[in-house]
């Protein structure tokens, strides 16, 4: 329902909160549901960690100041609410269930289909990702995410030299773990 | 591979989750949220209630209560009551979960001490929770032996009331110092694990 001020209609709070909430989750829900799948292995704990995250941000609505990005804001949000479940689900003992090393990598000379290597790559990059620790994760995946060293800064309070020492060191990680992998970027 | 292909590899993930529509989980989160509120409001209602109707019931049975070692100990029970729902409304529902909205240093900071929080109240169970109804329940159960005794009564009654109160108070502590502590403990256990060496 809208309000009445001075004869113009303008949203009530719930409507404006309603609003800001349905359009973050329009925006944002993939890049939500790839940080749950860097955090969790299972698919249903991915799309209830989906669900956490989004009940996280409809309860930070009402406190959004504009002191940082709406950006930043979120996936602030979103990985400290990640990381909160994911303890919770890992001290369930469900890790157990996922690999200990990510999974092995067919190469394309292999004869697979492309898109089936495609998949396979893809879970072997988010198990390998699973495996990092929680602050080399969240820096890799905003990374990933697109955003810019400052923005990473803003989220993680790290300095960007740090920021920028970590990535490196992630990225020899994983070209240590995989032997296609170049490693720098071309 | 390169790291172009990394992040090519990254953005084509669409994990499950990925397409929900956001009315749906608007609808979800606005459910949720009405229920942890119900939740929330119920419990304190319960915890305050609780506390009340103990002081109450035992508050009346002290003040009709002709001697006055038993008043004394039912009147301890009887604020118990009201210290329980006092020290539950204080320093228990009333916890804050910590801000999600901080860098991961600082959340986590919060958060252990959160769980840090949660769990001395729970070792502290027996001396806020238990022991000033137990202390109240030995002063009438002592006066009872001591009255059966001179009159050369059976004190198997009495001896029985006060292992089955024992024997609850004994749960009630067992619960939440082994249970409930343990469990909280390996959260943050976990959580350690997780952000092992992490430091701004």
């Amino acid at each position: 329902m809208n309000d009445t001020v001075e004869g113009i209609v303008v949203p009530s709070a719930e409507t404006a909160r309603r609003e800001t909430f349905l359009r973050l989750m329009a925006e944002y829900r993939r890049p939500i549901a790839r940080l749950a799948a860097a955090y969790l292995h299972d698919a249903q704990d991915q799309e209830d960690l989906v669900q956490e995250i989004a009940l996280a941000l409809w309860q930070a609505v009402p406190r959004f100041r504009g002191d940082s990005s709406e950006r930043t804001w979120l996936y602030r949000i979103a990985h400290n609410t990640a990381i909160t479940a994911a303890a919770k689900i890992r001290r369930r003992g469900k890790v157990e269930t996922t690999p200990e090393e990510p999974p092995e990598l067919p190469s394309a000379a292999e004869g697979h289909e492309e898109n089936l290597i495609q998949a396979q790559r893809r879970e072997w990059l988010l198990e390998a990702i699973r495996q990092m620790p929680a602050m080399d994760r969240q820096i890799l995946t905003l990374h990933l995410e697109g955003l810019s060293h400052r923005e990473i800064q803003e989220i993680t309070g790290l300095s960007e030299a740090a920021i920028a020492t970590r990535l490196s060191r992630q990225r020899d990680r994983l070209g240590a773990k995989h032997p296609e992998y170049e490693g720098n970027r071309t | 591979m390169n790291w172009n292909e990394v992040e090519a590899l990254w953005k084509e993930s669409v994990p499950k989750g990925a397409d929900a529509s956001p009315a749906k989980l608007l609808e979800v989160v606005s459910q949720r949220s009405r229920k942890f509120r119900r939740q929330v409001a119920w419990r304190n209602v319960r915890e305050v209630a609780g506390g009340l109707a103990v002081a109450a019931i035992f508050g009346w049975f002290a003040f009709r209560q002709t001697d006055a070692v038993q008043s004394v100990g039912m009147g301890v029970i009887a604020a118990s009551g009201v210290w329980i729902a006092v020290y539950l409304l204080k320093f228990g529902s009333s916890g804050k979960p910590p801000d999600p909205d901080a860098d991961l240093s600082t959340y986590c900071r919060l958060l252990s001490e959160d769980y840090g929080r949660q769990v001395r109240l729970l070792r502290r169970v027996k001396y806020w929770y238990l022991l000033p109804p137990y202390l109240g329940y030995l002063i009438v159960f002592g006066d009872s032996l001591h009255r059966r005794l001179a009159a050369g009564q059976s004190t198997f009654a009495a001896w029985a009331g006060l292992a089955w109160f024992t024997a609850v108070f004994a749960a009630v502590w067992i619960l939440n110092e082994w249970y409930g502590a343990r469990h909280i403990d390996q959260l943050q256990n976990e959580l350690r694990r997780m952000t092992e060496g992490e430091s701004a």
